[in-house]
C-alpha cells in the first residue's frame, strides 16, 4: 500500500493578517487511499484545501503532486487534481449533462466518452438529462463528484462531502468514494467535522486543530486497538462489597463508582472471569455492560480532552 | 480559449439574458417612435429634411444614453452571476483553467452581446419605422455608422461593468452603481454639456452615445475626434485593472 504518494503537502502555512490560520502542515496522500481531514469549523481544513487547489495563495511551504510542485507549474500540477470545494451548486438552469459539457470544454482533452464514464461512475445515467434544480442535495454532489473526476485526476480533494446530506445519502457516497478509491485507485482527501463518518469511510484520519496538524492515524490501527481493553460497567448488589472485591483483584486499573454502578476498564476476555468470581462471592450480577470506547474518545484523548466538535 | 468561449455559451444560450435583451431595445425604439409620429408630427407638425433622422436621433438620445449603458451592465452582471450563484468560480477555477482565458471569453462575448443589443435596436428601429410609415427609406450607411460606432462606444463601459461585477457577489451592487452613473451621464447629453466640453469622451458612460452621434447624415469622421483613442485607451485600462483584481482574488 506504501506506493509513491500522489501528493506531498509540505509545511503549508497561510498567514492572513498576521495569524497563522493554517501552520506548517504536512501530508503524504496515496493511491487508492482515503484520507480524511477531521477538525472543528474554522480549524483551517477548508483553508488548507483552497490553498492545495490553487484558489488560495499560499504563504509558506509547498504542495507537489504527482511530483510538480503547484508553486512552480501551477497548470500541469492542477490537472492532475479534481475537487470540490465546499456545496457545489452547479448550474441550475442546466441538466446534469450539460453541466458535465461545460466543465468538459474548460479543460482540454475531454472527450464524449469520458463524460459517459463518470456520469456511470456516480451512478447518474438515469437523471442525468433532467434539469439540476429537479436534483437531490445527494445528487448534486454526486455530479459535482462526476465533474471533479472529468479530466481524470489522480488526487480527488473534497470539502465536507457530506454536509447537509440525510443518512442515506452520506452512505450513497461513501459507497461511490470507497468505489472510486478502489477502481480508479484514486488518492482521496476528504474533509469533514464529524468523526462518526470518517471513522467509516478513511483509511488514515488527520486531526487539525487551530491550523495545526496535531496527529496521523491508520483507522485500522485505532480500531484494533480498542479491541483488547473495554471500559465495563457492573450493576451489582452489594455495591461496596463488590467494590472491594474488584479492586482486590483489580489492582492495576482501580475500579469507580458511577451512578451505582461500577465502572472498570479490563480486558475483554476477563469478563466472564469476573461475573464468576463475583457470582462465586454472593454478589448479585444485574447487568454487565460494555462501554467500548469509541474512535471520538481516544481521539479526545489524543487532544489532551480539547473540544473537537 | 475557443474552449471557455464554447462553456460559456453553454450558459448563456440557455439564460433570460435574450428577452431582457429584446425588451429593453424595444422601449426606447418604440417611445422615441411614437414621440416623432404621435407629437412632433401630428401635433406640432414637424417637418425635416429627413423622416428617419429625427427619430434615430431620439433613440440615440434615450437609448444610447441611458438603455444601452443599463443593459450593458446587465449583461455583464448576468455573465458573472453564473458563477456567483452557486459556488462556480471555485469549481471552475480548480480545474486547469487558465483565469485570463476565463475572464477574456466573458469579455469577448459580452462585446459579441452587446453587438447583439446594437443589432436589434437597428432591427426594430427600422421595423417600427416601416409599420409607422415614416416616409423615404432608411439611411442605411449612416444608421450602419452609427450602430457601429456606438458599439465600439459600448467597449470600454462594459469591460468596467465586468471588473465591478466580477469583484461584488451580489447582483444589487453592480446594478445599483450602474443606474446611478448612468444619470450624469445623461444630463452630460441631454444639456450639450457632451458638444461643448470634452466631459462626453471622458465619462464611460457617454461614451457609447458620443459613438453613436458620430455619425451625422453628411458623413462620418470618427478619425477627426478623440473618441476611437479615448474609447481604445479606456477598454485596456479597464481590461487590465479588471484582470489583475481577478488574479489577485482568492476564491
Amino acid at each position: 500500500m506504501k506506493e509513491k504518494p500522489i501528493a506531498q503537502v509540505r509545511h503549508l502555512t497561510k498567514i492572513i493578517g498576521g495569524k497563522r490560520i493554517v501552520d506548517q502542515v504536512d501530508m503524504d496522500l496515496y493511491p487508492g487511499e482515503i484520507f480524511g481531514f477531521l477538525g472543528p469549523n474554522g480549524a483551517g481544513k477548508t483553508t488548507t484545501i483552497r490553498m492545495m487547489v490553487g484558489l488560495m495563495s499560499v504563504s509558506e511551504g509547498e504542495v507537489i503532486i504527482d511530483g510538480i510542485s503547484l508553486k512552480k507549474n501551477f497548470e500541469k500540477a492542477i490537472s492532475r487534481v479534481g475537487a470540490i470545494v465546499e456545496n457545489p451548486e452547479m448550474y441550475k438552469f442546466l441538466t446534469g449533462y450539460q453541466n458535465l459539457v461545460h466543465f468538459a470544454r474548460m479543460c482540454d482533452g475531454v472527450k464524449k466518452e469520458r463524460i459517459d464514464e463518470v456520469v456511470r461512475l456516480v451512478g447518474l445515467a438515469e437523471r442525468i438529462h433532467d434539469k439540476v434544480k429537479t436534483y437531490s442535495l445527494g445528487m448534486r454532489q454526486r455530479l459535482g463528484i462526476a465533474q471533479a473526476l472529468l479530466h481524470q485526476p489522480k488526487l480527488l480533494i473534497l470539502d465536507e462531502p457530506t454536509n447537509g446530506l440525510d443518512p442515506a445519502g452520506i452512505r450513497e457516497i461513501r459507497h461511490y468514494l470507497r468505489r472510486l478509491a478502489r477502481e480508479e485507485n484514486l488518492a482521496i482527501l476528504v474533509s469533514s467535522h464529524i468523526l462518526a463518518e470518517m471513522e467509516l469511510m478513511c483509511d488514515r484520519i488527520g486531526i487539525i486543530r487551530e491550523g495545526k496538524l496535531i496527529i496521523v492515524q491508520e483507522v485500522r490501527d485505532l480500531v484494533e486497538k480498542n479491541q483488547g481493553d473495554v471500559m465495563v460497567t457492573f450493576r451489582v448488589h452489594p455495591l461496596d462489597q463488590a467494590k472491594a472485591l474488584l479492586s482486590e483483584w483489580m489492582t492495576k486499573q482501580p475500579p469507580k463508582v458511577v451512578d451505582e454502578c461500577i465502572q472498570l476498564t479490563v480486558d475483554q476476555e476477563q469478563i466472564p472471569f469476573l461475573n464468576a468470581k463475583l457470582v462465586e462471592n454472593g454478589i448479585q450480577v444485574y447487568e454487565i455492560r460494555m462501554e467500548s470506547k469509541n474512535l471520538e474518545e481516544q481521539f479526545l484523548e489524543l487532544t489532551e480532552g480539547g473540544v473537537l466538535l | 480559449m475557443v474552449e471557455a468561449l464554447q462553456a460559456e455559451w453553454i450558459k448563456i444560450r440557455r439564460s433570460k439574458i435574450w428577452w431582457s435583451i429584446v425588451l429593453l431595445a424595444l422601449l426606447p425604439v418604440l417611445y422615441s417612435i411614437l414621440i416623432y409620429t404621435k407629437i412632433m408630427v401630428e401635433k406640432l407638425h414637424y417637418t425635416g429634411p429627413d423622416a428617419w433622422f429625427m427619430p434615430w436621433s431620439l433613440i440615440v438620445m434615450f437609448y444610447g444614453s441611458v438603455f444601452y449603458p443599463i443593459i450593458s451592465g446587465l449583461i455583464a452582471t448576468i455573465l458573472c452571476r453564473f458563477e456567483h450563484a452557486g459556488g462556480g468560480w471555485k469549481q471552475i477555477l480548480t480545474l486547469p483553467v487558465s483565469k485570463s482565458h476565463l475572464y477574456l471569453s466573458k469579455l469577448l462575448w459580452l462585446l459579441g452581446l452587446l453587438a447583439v443589443v446594437q443589432g436589434t435596436t437597428l432591427i426594430l428601429f427600422v421595423g417600427l419605422g416601416y409599420a409607422f410609415e415614416l416616409d423615404g427609406s432608411p439611411p442605411w450607411s449612416f444608421l450602419l455608422a452609427s450602430t457601429l460606432l456606438g458599439w465600439i462606444g459600448g467597449f470600454p463601459l462594459v469591460a468596467l461593468q465586468q471588473w465591478i461585477a466580477s469583484s461584488w457577489k451580489t447582483f444589487v451592487i453592480p446594478m445599483a452603481i450602474n443606474v446611478f452613473l448612468v444619470l450624469p451621464g445623461f444630463l452630460i447629453v441631454a444639456s450639450e454639456l457632451a458638444l461643448k466640453s470634452p466631459l462626453g469622451y471622458l465619462y464611460p458612460w457617454t461614451l457609447p452615445v458620443m459613438g453613436m452621434m458620430e455619425s451625422d447624415p453628411s458623413g462620418v469622421d470618427p478619425l477627426g475626434s478623440p473618441f476611437l483613442p479615448v474609447t481604445l485607451l479606456y477598454l485596456a485600462m479597464f481590461l487590465a485593472g479588471g484582470l489583475v483584481t481577478f488574479h489577485r482574488r482568492e476564491f
